[in-house]
């Protein structure tokens, strides 16, 4: 009986009893075959459990969403504004003038003129003629004294900001004037020296165009902005210039227009407000704590509010309640994320605006998983072309008044 | 063989598929349901079977019962479960693998034997969900789970006196339950909350047995698995509406009590068996991977029933001299409770042993229990298992006197 089992089983499988062996194989496969027939039936049997049995999960097991809103959980709030020289290369209006301590300025510049004129032909006439948008800052019915000068320093549309004013250079002679009073939907012709077109003949044709600068756009001490559509808008400015070729006159065009405007405006809004300004651009921080909530909880949905104080907003332009929620990436630089979450009105109250989305919610979940929570950065809508103002109660209002960040979340059992 | 095998391994790689929702949120605790560890015969006599020798029956939860079987034998067990629950008229049902035990008689000088199998030792497996409302805001919260843990067993057992039997098996545990919750709200303007946590094990344990067979037909025997602590490493995801959703890994250890085990088999007369059997494992105390759950408390198993062989005597039939009817009575209470109330399960068994081929033979068994404390799953609901065994052999390791 004490016998090797390696050697029977070698032995085994060489003897005759091989094919007693694999009748056996066959057997088992044969039973193993039979067992698998019921499981898979019993596979192919099962049904999805019933939600059944929820009720006996232990309180502290269950998963809840849960609300942590800023209006009642004593978060701490703070609002800061800050002013920003944007470019207005994309803006649809042009503003010039002053008024209610904003003043504005526009440039224009055109790129190209024929480079075979030179010093050919004579000059018969040369207007710029801007044609108005209804928005108009101070008394829409005064006088404004347009003046064009030459620009001799470099510009861009796309750079140029009310900081960059301080280096433009202008000859101080006036190349062309126009004193009117504009109604909503008029034009104006300004006449440009003739002397100027031809310097830009001339500069067209020794191949150095790039050097044509341009004009400069004043209404100084006119009482009133006007916007006017730029290159951007529906109607843009226009040069034409009418041209004696040996007794045939000939109209030319100015061609590949570029044009801006530049503004500064008043600051005399109450510091504890929110103020949000366009053209002369101000912006706001603001900041929620919302460490209150657990760390890695699912941020599931956000809603800012915020309160218009409408006495200190101002509708000159096209006077949307609306504004542009962006992510701060550094307040000290006034960074941002340029992902926006636009506001929308709140249906129950009009002086209440609301913003939400994925971005916000987005945002939020960082500032709950403790990745930095430098706060929301409030732009107007609009803000490169409309002179509009829209001021906001900030923390240190009334408690309905104030800005409220309303975040539904999930936090782990 | 190779082809046995082969449908085998086939067979086996369909175990992972089973691992649906078929269960209770009471898996969600714990390392899951536990499963029983008894064949359908034991099953058929309410679970009783630490001390129940047999020629053919591998005894999954007593090693030193092993000694007594003559072939080499290959084992695989069916269960299928319907849970009724009269609270909400609803119910569940699950089948799954019962693993499978092969063991060799490698020699007749102290009855030696070899075992080896894979067994599932818990499994997780539930859905459910419920609604609610944040103010306006309505939401449904779905929880989930799935997976469990095997434990792959290699052991021997011998009888170095006769009737006295020992055996010890070295297992190893393994396996994955994955586990997660959703919380979805049914305004599309709200990001849901995901979870989901993957907790891997691993760890070896012991089992030993003891069998005494003793004047008169009575056997005695025990078996005591020793407290194993589980390697245990986790990973959770958390989905944020932000792409950064986070993976967190940690490790920790899951133990799993000392199971202590006693048994006591009466063979009354020629075709009349009594068996009754006594199991506790304290799981208050268990490490589950960060600390103790609440939700655990001490389990036991008390299994009572009969075999009766009527016809054993009949030897001109030969099908139905080796059949065997049982009935039995088991009374459990779970290690996991979530009513704050310890509850006990009773079940009453029957069931029927039968050859099906040469030296194989089948056994079916049939319980329906109910749970003894009210509880807002099972009420007045009922638990149905029917289970099925099947054990092949053949005499390959034995040279039979010419």
């Amino acid at each position: 009986m004490d016998r090797c089992i390696l050697l029977f089983w070698y032995q085994q499988r060489t003897t005759p009893e091989v094919s007693e062996s694999h009748r056996t194989t066959t057997d088992l496969r044969k039973y193993i075959s039979i067992l698998a027939l019921p499981l898979l039936l019993t596979v192919a049997c099962q049904q999805e459990s019933d939600p059944t049995g929820i009720g006996l999960l232990p309180d502290e097991d269950l998963v809840n969403a849960l609300r942590y809103d800023t209006a009642n959980d004593s978060a701490r709030i703070s609002g800061r504004s800050y002013t920003l020289p944007i470019t207005a290369a994309t803006s649809p209006s042009l503003s010039v003038g002053e008024a209610d301590g904003f003043s504005a300025q526009a440039l224009l510049r055109w790129q190209s003129f024929p480079s075979t004129i030179a010093d050919s032909g004579r000059i018969v006439s040369a207007r710029l003629r801007l044609y108005t948008q209804s928005y108009a800052i101070g008394e829409k019915s005064r006088t404004m004294n347009l003046e064009l000068r030459e620009i001799t320093s470099y510009w861009s549309s796309f750079t140029f900001t009310s900081d960059s004013l301080v280096n433009l250079r202008t000859k101080p002679a006036v190349v062309g004037s126009a004193s009117v009073t504009l109604g909503d939907a008029d034009s104006v012709d300004i006449a440009v020296d003739s002397t100027l077109i031809r310097t830009w003949f001339r500069m067209m044709t020794d191949q150095s165009y790039f050097d044509i600068r341009g004009v400069q756009l004043t209404a100084t001490a006119s009482g009133v902005v006007r916007a006017f559509h730029s290159a951007e808008g529906g109607t843009p400015p226009k040069l034409e210039i009418v041209m004696d070729f040996n007794g045939t006159l000939d109209t030319i065009s100015g061609l590949l227009l570029e044009d801006t405007y530049v503004a500064t405006g008043p600051s005399s809004v109450p510091a504890q407000r929110i103020i949000l300004q366009g053209g002369a651009a101000a912006r706001s921080h603001l900041f929620f704590d919302v460490d209150a909530i657990p760390p890695a909880s699912v941020v599931n949905n956000v809603k800012l509010y915020l309160h218009i104080d409408r006495a200190l907003s101002t509708k000159f332009y096209r006077g949307q309640d609306s504004l542009i929620v962006y992510e701060t990436v550094d307040s000290t630089t006034n960074t941002i994320n340029t992902t926006p979450v636009v506001s929308r009105i709140d249906g129950d109250n009009p002086d209440v605006l609301i913003a939400e989305g994925v971005t916000l919610t987005r945002l939020v979940q960082q500032w709950v998983n403790r990745r930095g929570n430098k706060g929301l950065t409030l732009v107007k809508i609009s803000e490169i072309s409309d002179l509009d103002r829209l001021v906001f109660y900030n923390a240190d209002a009334a408690a309905a008044l104030r800005p409220r960040l309303l975040i539904t979340y999930t936090s782990q059992p | 063989m190779k082809s046995a095998l082969l449908t085998l391994l086939l067979v086996l790689a369909a175990m992972p598929a089973l691992a649906q929702h078929g269960g209770t949120v009471e898996s969600r605790y714990g390392i899951g349901e536990i499963k029983s560890m008894t064949t359908a015969r034991h099953r058929g006599m309410g679970g009783a079977g630490l001390a129940l020798p047999s020629t053919y029956d591998i005894s999954l939860s007593n090693p030193a019962s092993w000694t007594s079987l003559d072939q080499l034998r290959l084992e695989m067990g069916l269960s299928f479960e319907h849970l009724s629950f009269s609270t909400d008229a609803s119910s569940v049902s699950n089948g799954a693998v019962d693993g499978f035990q092969l063991v060799i008689p490698l020699s007749e000088a102290w009855r030696f034997r070899l075992a080896t199998g894979l067994l599932p030792l818990s499994r997780s497996s539930y859905k459910a969900s419920g609604v609610d409302y944040l103010d306006e805001e309505r939401y449904t919260v779905q929880y989930e789970g799935s997976g469990g843990i095997s434990q792959f067993r290699v052991g021997a057992a011998v009888e170095p006196v006769e009737g006295i039997s020992i055996g010890a098996a070295y297992q190893y545990y393994f396996g994955t339950i994955e586990q997660s919750w959703e919380l979805a709200f049914d305004n599309t303007q709200f990001f849901d909350s995901r979870q989901r946590r993957a907790t891997n094990h691993n760890g070896s344990g012991l089992l030993f047995g003891l069998n005494a067979r003793l004047p008169w037909g009575v056997t005695l025997a025990a078996a005591v698995s020793p407290k194993t602590s589980l390697n245990a490493a986790r990973n959770l995801v958390f989905e944020y509406s932000t792409e950064d959703s986070t993976v967190s890994g940690a490790s920790a250890t899951q133990t799993l009590p000392t199971e202590l085990s006693f048994g006591l088999s009466w063979q009354a007369t020629n075709t009349v068996l009594f068996a009754v059997d006594y199991r506790t494992r304290d799981w208050t105390g268990a490490e589950i991977f960060d600390g103790k759950q609440s939700e655990l408390t001490n389990s036991y198993n008390l299994n009572a029933g009969v075999e009766w062989m009527p016809f054993k005597e009949d030897i001109g039939s030969r099908t139905l001299s080796r059949t065997a009817f049982r009935l039995g009575f088991s009374l459990h209470q779970p290690y996991i409770t979530l009513q704050g109330n310890d509850v006990q399960e009773y079940h009453i068994t029957t069931g029927a042993g039968f050859p099906i081929f040469a030296g194989s033979r089948a056994d079916v068994a049939l319980s329906w229990g109910r749970r003894t404390e009210e509880s807002p799953l099972y009420d007045t609901g009922s638990i149905i298992r029917l289970s099925m065994t099947v054990s092949v052999g053949e005499s390959w390791f034995i040279r039979h006197r010419d």
